[in-house]
């Protein structure tokens, strides 16, 4: 499943969730997709193993927010739908 | 300061991610006296400072350029401004390799800012790591463990706090006692082998310097939760995007209405200097010395206040934190026309002005949605419109409610916005992608801004734009102030202009105008509309012989009701009114934006296509809108 399938499933309800996103929890898998993309995705901090958490997203259908540790990012779905996690 | 490569054998260079406190501590670095340069032959810019004096003992009387660099997130470049950053490191064209860095992490995101440290380290520069955020550990009774880090990358690591200046002395020794770097090698990539061994060595990395605080990391993780909570409101789908239009309406008002008092006394001091040169000076040079050379420093000038509180806005909304949320907010409506939220603040500031409009998009890191943003900003309807298009108004509705002058000039700004967004549309569609381009945008935590050096920033650039955006100006506006006054500069009143070489000029392309259903008159007012939109109607009102001043509008539309052409015709019609509307929607009819879009995209061609085509399309549609009109049967 990639992160942005993931936060489809997960925060249908936009960021009402953020109070109870320790529920919605996942860890990084792997990579796939454009390797430009990829590797800026690790330079922001993702890597195989880590866990985050599905914030929400913003208005209008756009960026996905997530948190790890004690940053918050923002991603595109094409840029999210690069990450593959399981869900925990 | 030189540039030039013999004056300067080294400088330190400061690099950092966004966010990582890199312009604070370069403002103590330099004590805020540092200047903006472009990087040659690009639109990137960074600031160039000394060492401040108050160091000179830490650096043993070292003096050294400092550079600050756009915030990057690694030395492998994903962008051609990334390249250039880059660039700027490796190779300076005029000062060559950077002989010592600082890299700035921020201490509570030693997980991903220690990456560049890595890379640093492999290419052989030079360079000490200042670690920010140590108030807000401190604070938080968190002391992270350096030694960890001097022990991994064999070099200094000083914690820095960017509110009271601490640890910026042990900074400045450290940098002072930093052997300068060889040539820098370039970086292989790293191979998927190589890059997860990193980044798993970072993430232990992190966890040892931070380790001791654990205990207190609750602490820590309460600032974060403040922010969360804020951001459950601020990015909220209802409440967020209220709070972000009341945001943004106060940036406009601030611009837009908040300048006004100073832009009246800047005019008021030009205006002043304009009388006393004329008076004290009868004649030909009294003249060119006034309504010539002073007017035009007015010209350059009357932009100031915009442009200084428009930087001071974009200051607090980035040091806030609050920037990112915006973008973040407003990204995927942008990104249908190929735009990303970053544009969002150029555009607005461009229904005020133009020019600030065009400086503010150096906050936009991609250099296609710049030159996208640049290229429609002339289209958002600018304050300079707003006289002619309550001129024009106020004829198409003479005499009836006041309302209905309104709801004309809403719809008015709708289609502006809406030509805008199909302009963006079609140059995203006929630019070629050559990169990848991408959002990912991490959101800092909200912090209060720090005052000093926001306004120092927006002295900086508003500095900049008069020294760069200025010359071009004047030269434009000494130009407009012959077309006006010869040959006949001894007429006295309406005579002179009506019978200039810009008026000449008027008369000669009059064939040009008949399609839009004016005579040359108007065609004088359209061109004298080239020193600033406004221009128009004090013009008309010359061309027309509306002589008492104080009675200009209502006079000049008295006037524009029987006003006929050689032929007898009416000239103002509402065919030819709302013709003359869709020109100066879309028109660039402004010497200050060509001569700012000139210096920004540092290209001639650029303004020189913008100001063609823009000048093209509202005439074909113009001249469309005025005959199709006819063809259905209205005057």
């Amino acid at each position: 499943m990639t992160l942005a399938e993931f936060h489809q499933k997960h925060s249908k309800s936009g960021l009402d969730s953020l109070g109870k996103s320790q529920t919605f929890k996942a860890k990084v898998q792997g990579f796939s997709g454009e390797p430009v993309l990829v590797e800026r995705l690790k330079e922001m901090g993702l890597h195989p193993g880590l866990e985050l958490l599905a914030l929400g997203q913003a208005p209008f259908g756009g960026p996905l927010l997530f948190r790890f540790g004690n940053t918050v990012l923002a991603l595109r779905q094409e840029e999210a739908a690069c990450t593959l996690i399981e869900i925990l | 300061m030189h540039l030039d490569r013999n004056s300067v054998d080294h400088f330190v260079a400061l690099i950092g991610a966004p966010n990582s406190g890199k312009t604070t501590l370069y403002n103590w670095l330099t004590n805020s006296r540092f200047k903006t340069v472009n990087y040659p032959g690009a639109t990137i810019e960074y600031s160039l400072g000394r060492l401040a004096d108050r160091y000179k003992s830490e650096s043993k009387g070292q003096d050294f350029p400092v550079m600050d660099t756009p915030g990057t997130y690694s030395l492998f470049a994903k962008s051609a401004d990334e390249l250039v950053t880059l660039n700027a490191i490796y190779n300076h064209p005029l000062m060559g390799p950077a002989g010592k860095i600082i890299l700035v992490v921020d201490g509570t995101q030693l997980n991903r800012h220690l990456l560049m440290a890595r890379q640093l380290k492999e290419a052989g520069f030079s360079f000490v790591m200042a670690v920010t955020m140590s108030d807000l550990l401190r604070k938080n009774q968190i002391e992270l463990d350096l030694t960890v880090l001097e022990k991994e990358f064999g070099t200094r690591a000083i914690a820095i706090d960017g509110l009271l200046g601490g640890g910026i002395q042990e900074l400045v020794k450290a940098v002072a006692e930093l052997p300068w770097s060889p040539p820098p090698k370039a970086l292989t990539p790293w191979n998927e082998k190589i890059s997860t061994e990193v980044l798993q060595r970072i993430e232990w990395l992190s966890q040892e310097t931070s380790r001791q605080a654990r205990a207190a990391g609750k602490n820590l993780s309460a600032v974060y939760e403040k922010t969360a909570r804020l951001d459950r409101f601020l990015l909220h789908p209802v409440f967020g995007l209220v709070f972000f239009f009341l945001i943004m309406w106060g940036l406009f008002s601030s611009i837009y209405w908040g300048a006004a008092p100073a832009m009246d006394w800047v005019d008021g001091i030009f205006a002043s200097g304009i009388e006393w040169a004329t008076e004290s000076n009868p004649g030909l040079f009294g003249d060119f010395l006034g309504n010539g050379v002073i007017a035009s420093f007015g010209a350059v000038f009357i932009f100031v206040p915009q442009i200084f509180i428009l930087f001071v806005g974009i200051g607090l909304l980035e040091s806030s934190g609050y920037l990112a949320r915006a973008a973040t907010l407003i990204d995927k409506p942008f990104s249908k026309v190929g735009l990303s939220g970053r544009s969002f603040v150029p555009l607005l500031s461009g229904f005020a002005c133009a020019v600030p409009a065009v400086m503010a998009t150096r906050n936009i890191s991609s250099s296609r949605d710049r030159w996208i943003t640049n290229f429609v900003i002339p289209l958002m309807s600018c304050s300079a419109r707003l006289p002619v298009y309550s001129l024009l108004l106020g004829f198409l509705f003479i005499g009836e409610p006041a309302w209905k002058a309104g709801f004309g000039l809403a719809v008015l700004y709708i289609i502006a916005a809406l030509v805008g967004a199909t302009a963006a549309a079609i140059l995203n569609k006929i630019l070629v992608k050559t990169e990848t381009s991408f959002f990912m945008m991490e959101l800092p935590i909200y912090r209060r801004p720090q005052l000093r050096v926001i306004l120092r920033q927006a002295f900086v650039r508003t500095k900049a734009y008069v020294r760069r955006a200025g010359p071009p100006i004047l030269i434009f506006a000494v130009l407009i102030w012959m077309g006006t006054t010869f040959p006949n500069y001894q007429a006295e009143g309406p005579e002179r202009l009506q019978s200039s070489y810009m008026a000449q000029m008027g008369q000669g392309i009059e064939p040009l105008f008949q399609p839009m259903g004016v005579d040359w008159r108007v065609g004088v007012g359209l061109i004298s509309a080239f020193a600033a939109r406004e221009v128009f109607v004090s013009s008309m009102a010359v061309m027309f012989n509306i002589t008492d001043e104080s009675q200009q509008e209502e006079g000049l539309l008295e006037t524009m009701k029987t006003a006929t052409n050689s032929e007898g015709a009416l000239i103002f019609t509402p065919a030819t009114v709302v013709g003359l509307l869709i020109f100066f929607m879309i028109a660039l009819q402004c010497m200050s934006t060509v001569a700012i879009q000139m210096k920004e995209n540092k290209s001639k061609h650029f303004a020189l296509i913008q100001l063609v085509v823009f000048n093209v399309v509202a005439y074909g549609l113009a001249v469309a809108l005025v005959q199709g009109l006819r063809a259905l049967g209205v005057a």
